[in-house]
């Protein structure tokens, strides 16, 4: 964006607390690129610009003047002729009578700057093709010196077309501090020549009113404020897309909300309950994509996924327990009757007696029973091998016992009750009424199992050897739970892909509608900032064209008050608030065609002479046509007073403004177009300012009534007039081929008070160098020393005898300077 | 019989504008710029009589021409223009329209103020400097802004 604008446009941001820091980031993002607003929508906004320092701020952009127009084979001009401008402000007049060939000049510059003839666009091509000129068609070659601030030496433009080439195909170069180039890109114009448009043609003076949008846009454009536009066109286009984007992620979820509701799955229905909430919890619809969510217990498929994951008995384990528990029941059979404590005991009793026998071997008889001699070697014999029997069968016994526990322990370990999920099956579609009846009669119901009864292990035994059934059914159950599941997974995963394809979209859209409220209120924002700019902007500008419609006006009724640019886009218009005899009235419907010219040049001077403007030279063709004669006097007066500030270049086909400049005594110059068969065209230089002071001084010396004391007081003064202006004009002309810029010529020019300050100026660029002023003028002729003492010491001078000789002395200086500078 | 003096040339050109009486058409504005021409002129012979006396015969060009050498002043600046105006509006120019009312009261407000300044100038001689740029100088006060603001009020 323009700096200027921009700095406008972080004032206003500053001064306004009510816009929100979002609004504020887009708002500045937009008014730097697409892309800048694209990484703010996307929540990364690049760093906000800065405002200008004062200096910048104030630098005005490099200004050009005309020096010269060439014109060959173009138009109404056959062989090439120049027509030489003074490159400074001040008003210059070129008269030529219809067919003179002098609008040719100013079309030259015109088609030589912008490539094109806005008079001819939409004329029909028998005046398209007739621009190249009769009796000289080749070559064709328009050309234009200009003094460009900044740039020392002569800017040298050129477009030459080779010989069958039309108006549109010409090639330009442009020469710039002596480098050459090809286009005019180097120039830096091509904006600005239809910014601030310096050419105006009569015609398009008559079009300038036509269509309300049209001036709109000659003013708007002035106005600088298409980076405004083109910021509140990303912001709206932005809007828009992310808007689409919405209503398109809308449009999806509704259509995928449909599908899901056809889809005869729980995830399907999950996902349909979700994204049909009014915010839809994204994170939960991916879980339950991907599945990484915890089904819905007792759920179908969470029925299923455990049906498939039924763990029915081990049958090798199965075996293996009922082998136990068969060899437990042969082991118990083999110690029935055999009581292994009983055994255990006595063995330990017939211990004691042997260890006692052994201890005390005397002692013969039996302690328990008291019969004689009973404990003798066969006894202790006998007892020592009962005691081995002994304890061999408690063992036995003891073994069978544990081995008969152990089987029972495991064979209860096998029996698992029934599974939730078997129970559950109908919930997922599956009969599982089978396998629930086995497993139930396997599981609820086992035989008692009393571990010292082998009959009861034999039994158990049995029941366990049922679960061959049990398998067989889990494994029927466990098929089509796996083929229910694969059948499900077969309608889920399209749409589950659907689904998540939909979340980056949902989470982007999500993203959106904060982003497009923000959005909204930064070009709620800039629009009302883009009105007040417009119109703030716009007030210096209608200032100036009120104050030229005035002094055009004269005897117009109509008065123009204030000018508008309002609306937009196509009802885009010009509020012209104009007044007839004191009512207001629309302007346009009751001017005449000559006060309609007049307001239109009162909108296009202030327009192309804005200091925002690289050009300082206005070409304005015949605005004279239509205008009655007391507006010819007024826009001798405003073209006089834009020659304040600018160069101002007139072409006109008639005696009437030249006449009235003369009149008023407005300085001038004047330059006479002529055309000889064959095209030849003349240029006669007719009148300037020093000539018109010679001429004064002339008038008054010529006056032999007036007093000799008057005569020898005004003569000298408007000789030295003559001479200032000359000065003047040197220097301009000088300083600004030197590329200096035209506020400094311009500050130089108004330092130096003393006709030898202005002298130094012109000849050395110094007015501080009056020193040499003398010695340079004699060097050129010593008469000219003399002539500028005369001149200096004023009515202190020659006598009155000499007044012509002043003058003609004056001439020769000024003509001496003129050829010396130039 | 003496001469009207300027002011009374001006007060008849007043009374021709602001009551026209039996003067048709354009005659009373050609009469109203003819007596306002009559008053500066009257205005410019009196000065000159009693600064540089043989000056008021001279043609009123090149009084006028002379004028600013004498009198440093912006209405002097002015008078020139005025004066070509008024010149013009007494020419009766078969494509010219005749001058309008606003047009008019703007000349004698200006005359009205060459002639004051001129009165003043005749009765306490001004020792101005000899040369005082009058084109230069004018450019500070521009017509066209002058005129622009005496149309707006």
């Amino acid at each position: 964006m323009d700096d200027a604008l921009l700095d406008v446009v972080l004032g206003r941001i500053d001064d306004d607390t009510t816009l929100s820091e979002g609004a504020t980031e887009l708002l500045l993002a937009a008014c730097q690129s697409d892309h800048a607003l694209a990484q703010a929508v996307g929540g990364e906004p690049p760093p906000r610009p800065e405002p200008r320092t004062a200096e910048q701020a104030a630098a005005e952009p490099v200004g050009a003047f005309l020096a010269s127009i060439t014109a060959e084979g173009f138009r109404g001009v056959g062989p090439a002729q120049t027509l030489r401008l003074h490159p400074g402000r001040g008003l210059t007049v070129v008269v030529g009578r219809n067919g003179s060939g002098k609008s040719s000049f100013a079309e030259a510059l015109e088609v030589l700057l912008t490539g094109s003839i806005a008079r001819l666009d939409g004329q029909s091509s028998v005046f398209r093709e007739g621009w190249r000129n009769l009796h000289h068609p080749h070559p064709a070659r328009v050309a234009a010196e200009l003094h460009v601030e900044g740039a020392p030496g002569t800017t040298r433009v050129e477009r030459t077309w080779a010989d069958a080439a039309d108006l549109a195909s010409g090639t330009a170069t442009a020469q710039v501090t002596g480098e050459k180039a090809t286009g005019l890109d180097r120039l830096g114009w091509t904006d600005q020549l239809t910014t601030y448009r310096p050419f105006l043609a009569h015609t398009e003076l008559e079009a300038m009113l036509d269509s309300p949008s049209g001036l709109y846009d000659r003013l708007a454009s002035v106005l600088g404020l298409d980076d405004l536009t083109g910021a509140a066109n990303r912001l709206r286009d932005h809007r828009l897309a992310l808007e689409k984007q919405a209503r398109s992620a809308e449009a999806e979820r509704n259509d995928l909300a449909g599908a899901l509701a056809d889809v005869d799955d729980e995830r399907a229905a999950q996902a349909h309950a979700v994204l049909t909430a009014r915010v839809p919890d994204l994170a939960e619809l991916a879980r339950i994509v991907t599945g990484t969510g915890s089904p819905q217990a007792g759920g179908a498929l969470d029925v299923l996924r455990r049906l498939v994951a039924l763990v029915p008995p081990d049958l090798a384990a199965v075996d293996r327990a009922t082998g136990f528990l068969r060899d437990a029941a042969n082991g118990l059979d083999a110690v029935a009757g055999s009581e292994a404590a009983r055994a255990k005991a006595l063995a330990d009793l017939l211990g004691q007696a042997v260890r006692f026998h052994d201890r005390h071997p005397a002692d013969t008889d039996c302690p328990v029973c008291g019969r004689s001699d009973a404990l003798d070697k066969a006894w202790h014999d006998h007892a020592t091998a009962e005691i081995d029997r002994l304890r061999t069968e408690a063992d036995t016994a003891e073994r069978a016992h544990t081995a008969a526990r152990a089987a029972v322990q495991a064979a209860t370990t096998l029996i698992r009750p029934l599974p939730d999920a078997v129970a559950q099956g109908e919930a997922a579609g599956i009969d599982t009424s089978a396998l629930a009846e086995a497993w139930a009669a396997w599981a609820d119901d086992p035989p008692p199992a009393r571990p010292e009864a082998p009959d009861d292990l034999r039994r158990l035994a049995d029941h366990l050897a049922t679960a061959t059934a049990l398998v067989d059914a889990a494994g029927a159950v466990a098929r089509a739970a796996t083929a229910e599941l694969a059948a499900r997974e077969d309608r889920w995963s399209p749409v589950a892909k659907d689904v998540a394809a939909w979340i980056d979209q949902g989470r982007a859209a999500a993203h959106t509608k904060p982003a497009i409220a923000e959005l909204k209120k930064a070009e709620a924002w800039l629009k009302t900032a883009h009105d007040d700019i417009r119109n703030e902007r716009l007030r210096p500008i209608a200032t100036r064209a009120q104050e030229t419609w005035r002094a055009l006006r004269h005897e117009s009724n109509v008065d123009l008050g204030a000018i508008r640019l309002s609306g937009d886009r196509t009802r885009r218009r010009v509020d012209l608030d104009a007044t007839v005899d004191g009512t207001n009235g629309n302007a346009l419907g009751v001017m005449s065609q000559g006060e309609v010219n007049a307001l239109a040049l009162s909108v296009f001077l202030p327009r192309a002479t804005l200091t925002e403007s690289p050009f300082r030279f206005v070409v304005i063709d015949d605005p004279v046509q239509a205008m009655d004669p007391a507006k010819v006097d007024g826009l001798a007066h405003v073209l006089h007073d834009t020659a304040h500030t600018h160069q101002v270049v007139v072409f006109t086909h008639d005696d009437r403004l030249p006449s009235a400049i003369r009149r008023l005594g407005l300085d001038a110059r004047i330059v006479q177009v002529q055309r000889r068969p064959g095209s030849v065209v003349e240029i006669a230089s007719v009148d300037d300012p020093v000539d018109q002071a010679l001429r004064d001084a002339r008038a008054v010396a010529a006056t032999t009534s007036a007093p000799d004391a008057v005569r020898s007081r005004v003569v000298p003064g408007l000789c030295r007039l003559a001479l200032e202006t000359a000065l003047t004009e040197i220097t301009q002309r000088r300083q600004l081929q030197a590329g200096r810029p035209h506020h400094e010529v311009d500050a130089a020019l108004d330092g130096a008070h003393r006709l030898t300050e202005k002298a130094a100026l012109a000849l050395f660029g110094d007015s501080s160098a009056g020193g040499d002023v003398l010695r340079r003028l004699n060097q050129i002729h010593r008469r000219h020393g003399d002539t500028f003492q005369a001149l200096k010491a004023g009515a202190h001078g020659e006598p009155v005898g000499s007044a012509h000789r002043t003058v003609d002395a004056t001439r020769d200086l000024v003509e001496a300077l003129r050829t010396a500078l130039r | 019989m003496t001469a009207p003096t300027p002011h009374v040339l001006l007060i008849a050109a007043r009374t021709a504008l602001d009551r026209p009486g039996g003067l048709g058409g354009s005659a009373w504005a050609r009469s109203t710029a003819l007596l306002t021409r009559q008053a500066l002129e009257a205005a410019l012979a009196a000065y000159w009589s009693a600064r540089a006396p043989g000056m008021e015969s001279c043609s009123a060009k090149c009084q006028l021409l002379a004028l600013p050498f004498y009198v440093d002043d912006p209405t002097i600046r002015a008078a020139h223009q005025t004066w070509a105006a008024l010149s013009n509006a007494c020419h009766h120019h078969a494509y010219d329209l005749s001058p309008t009312a606003p047009e008019l009261r703007d000349w004698l407000d200006s005359t009205q103020a060459v002639i004051d300044t001129l009165t003043q100038a005749t009765v306490v001689p001004r020792l101005t400097r000899p040369v005082s740029l009058p084109s230069q100088q004018a450019r500070r006060q521009s017509p066209a802004l002058q005129l622009a603001r005496r149309n707006s009020s």
